[in-house]
Formats: structure tokens, sequence, C-alpha cells
């Protein structure tokens, strides 16, 4: 269906526990190489094989952190479409992401609320490989209209970031600060 | 080598706490070459990215990038400064050319360094035709216990911005730092 004829997506239509349209398609140096060159990033570790396997230890090149969150960005905004707003994302970088594996990158709706005529919708996403090792976990907040209701203002308003501790990082164990 | 304390937090990386960069702006506009770029990095075919007139008829009123896009584009090189590539960058290095000016953060030597968790937030879209400026400061430092000994994290709170001072997106980005 094109994106035009596409009905938006309402805070009515989003159920709790349901998940989003997933994407899953082959990691391969070439689109690890891709992102690099589009972005302009300079890490070697992130497409000189040599480099990351002798110099770093590791078993192969290692894909970006900001290409995954950019993909995630992308799967968020598909399922919002061009009335949501995909206001939060949060990820961890778990595990290596190496080259020849199968990706999917997943949402499930976790909690929902109306705030200010506006519909809170959050998620945990995640990127995993194709032996259901998780990646990538995180979460996301998007913002849906209600049906009938007020459109999603754009800009989006800012508040201050939440303050202390990603929400991403305070998923793990104990730690001793400064 | 942890210290003698035992801790990886070194009295350099103690004090580089509320550091901030120079604000760095993107040598070029945003283009849509580049954001077509970026959208086939990402294999993403959302019609306000490329479409005109689907763009200009939805509540952007033209073209548009991705949520993210504003992250990686200041940081991009400026004719005229140093070659990463040419100097055979390793990834502490590349951490700096991320920087391009300014302070480097004083991981201790003997570490690796990778990208650990980041938050994003995004107020609005970058445009074809602005600049981006990013304003990054450290905004905290903290280590865990790990499989493998301890881990070191810095966190850096990154705020993106249009030529008009829009804030268009703001991070909170976790490196984090091995034996």
């Amino acid at each position: 269906m094109a994106e035009d004829e596409r009905q938006a997506l309402t805070y009515e239509d989003v159920k709790i526990d349901a998940d989003i349209p997933s994407w899953s398609f082959d990691y391969t140096l070439p689109i690890m190489v891709r992102w690099c060159a589009a972005v302009e990033t300079w890490r070697r570790d992130h497409y000189d094989y040599e480099y990351a396997v002798r110099e770093l230890g590791l078993p192969n090149a290692v894909g970006s952190g900001y290409w995954t969150q950019a993909c995630f960005y992308k799967v968020l905004y598909q399922w919002v479409g061009d009335e949501g707003w995909v206001w939060k994302v949060s990820h961890q970088l778990r595990a290596h992401l190496l080259p020849h594996h199968v990706f999917t990158f997943r949402g499930k709706v976790t909690a929902k609320s109306v705030k200010d005529g506006l519909g809170y919708v959050d998620l945990d996403i995640g990127l995993s490989q194709e032996d259901g090792t998780v990646l990538s976990p995180g979460h996301a907040t998007v913002v849906v209209p209600l049906r009938g209701g007020k459109p999603v203002p754009y800009p989006f308003p800012r508040a201050s970031m939440t303050p202390g501790r990603s929400s991403a990082q305070n998923m793990g164990a104990t730690e001793r600060r400064v | 080598m942890a210290d003698a304390s035992g801790s990886l937090i070194t009295g350099e990386l103690r004090a580089a706490i509320g550091m901030e960069w120079p604000p760095i702006t993107s040598c070029d506009p945003v283009q849509s070459s580049e954001v077509r770029r970026f959208t086939q990095a990402t294999m993403d075919q959302s019609r306000i990215y490329w479409d005109e007139a689907y763009a200009r008829a939805r509540k952007y009123g033209g073209l548009t990038a991705p949520g993210s896009f504003p992250i990686t584009f200041p940081r991009r090189r400026a004719p005229g400064t140093p070659d990463p590539v040419i100097a055979g960058a390793d990834v502490s290095e590349a951490d700096a050319a991320i920087g391009r000016s300014g302070p480097r953060i004083p991981w201790p030597p003997q570490l690796k360094v990778f990208h650990a968790y980041s938050d994003l937030e995004v107020y609005q879209h970058a445009r074809p035709g602005e600049y981006i400026t990013m304003r990054r400061r450290i905004v905290d430092v903290y280590e865990r216990p790990g499989r493998r000994g301890l881990l070191l994290f810095v966190v850096t709170e990154n705020v993106f911005t249009n030529q008009h001072g829009d804030v268009l997106c703001a991070e909170r980005y976790v490196d984090v730092g091995h034996e």
C-alpha cells in the first residue's frame, strides 16, 4: 500500500503487548561499509577487517551503534506514519554487530496513556540475530493522535532530557559512582 | 590496569565531568543527496525524504531528513582539516575526529572503547539547506564490574540545533571502555 493511502495510526489502534511490524534482512559487510560512507565515519573497526581482528582482537569488523539507532527510528517512524511522532529512542549495544547474520528489528507495545489530548505509547524495542541473540535491546516512546483528535504538534515540544542516567544504561548491574 | 584503589576513574577523568567541547557546525548545509545516502544506508524509502510534493503536503512543508540524521552530520570532516584515513586513525583517534577540535576524553590508554548506550529525543527533522551545530559535554563518569573486569563508562550529552537555534534532537551518549 502506498504511504499516502495508508490509514494513519491512532491511539485507539494501539494494543498493549502487540508487536509492531518487524524488519529482517541479511546483514553484510557492504551494508556496514555503505553506512560508513554515508555518514563519513572513519572508525576503522566499522569497516577494516584486518584492523578489527589483528589490532582489536575482534572476530570481524563490527557495525555502528548509530546505524542501529537510525534503523530503530526508521522502523518506528514507518509504524506511526507521518501523523505520529517518534519522540524517544534508547538502545543499548549489548553485543557486537557482526556481518553474515540475519538481523531483525522488532518492537512491542508495553504501555499507552493519554496526556493533553495526545496518545503516548511506550515500546520495548530490539535488534536480534537469527539464533535469538539480542544484540541491542532498548525502549522507545512514540506519540500518536487520538481518533478524531488534535494533530501531534510539529515541532514536537522540547522538555529537558530526563535527568539522571540513560534509560538504556539502567538495564544492568550495580555501578560505582565517581 | 586499575589504579591502587582498584578504580579505572583517574583524577583527570573525574576532573573532565562538566567539560564542554567548542560547538561544531557542519561544514556544509544539509543536502538532499546526503539525506539520500543516509536513507539508502538504512534502507528507508519513506517519501518525506525524497518526494518533494508528498513532503510539502505533510506537516514538514517540504523535504526533510530522518530524526537521527543531525547526530552524524556535523561530524563530517571539513575541507582543509587533517585526514584521519591517511593518518591511519585508530578507535581513539577517530573519537578525536568526532570532536574535530577541542579536548579529548582522557580515557586510560589501556582501555578499548566502544559505544554502549544512547538515548535519543527528537523534536523536529532537519531540512535541506540547514546548517547543524552540535554542542557536547561530559555529564557523568562511572564504572561497573563486568565479566572480565571493570568497565568504565563516560556519558556525554549532545544537543543539535539548526542555524535558527531550533533544537532538532538531543542525545545522551555512553561509551564504555574495558581492558
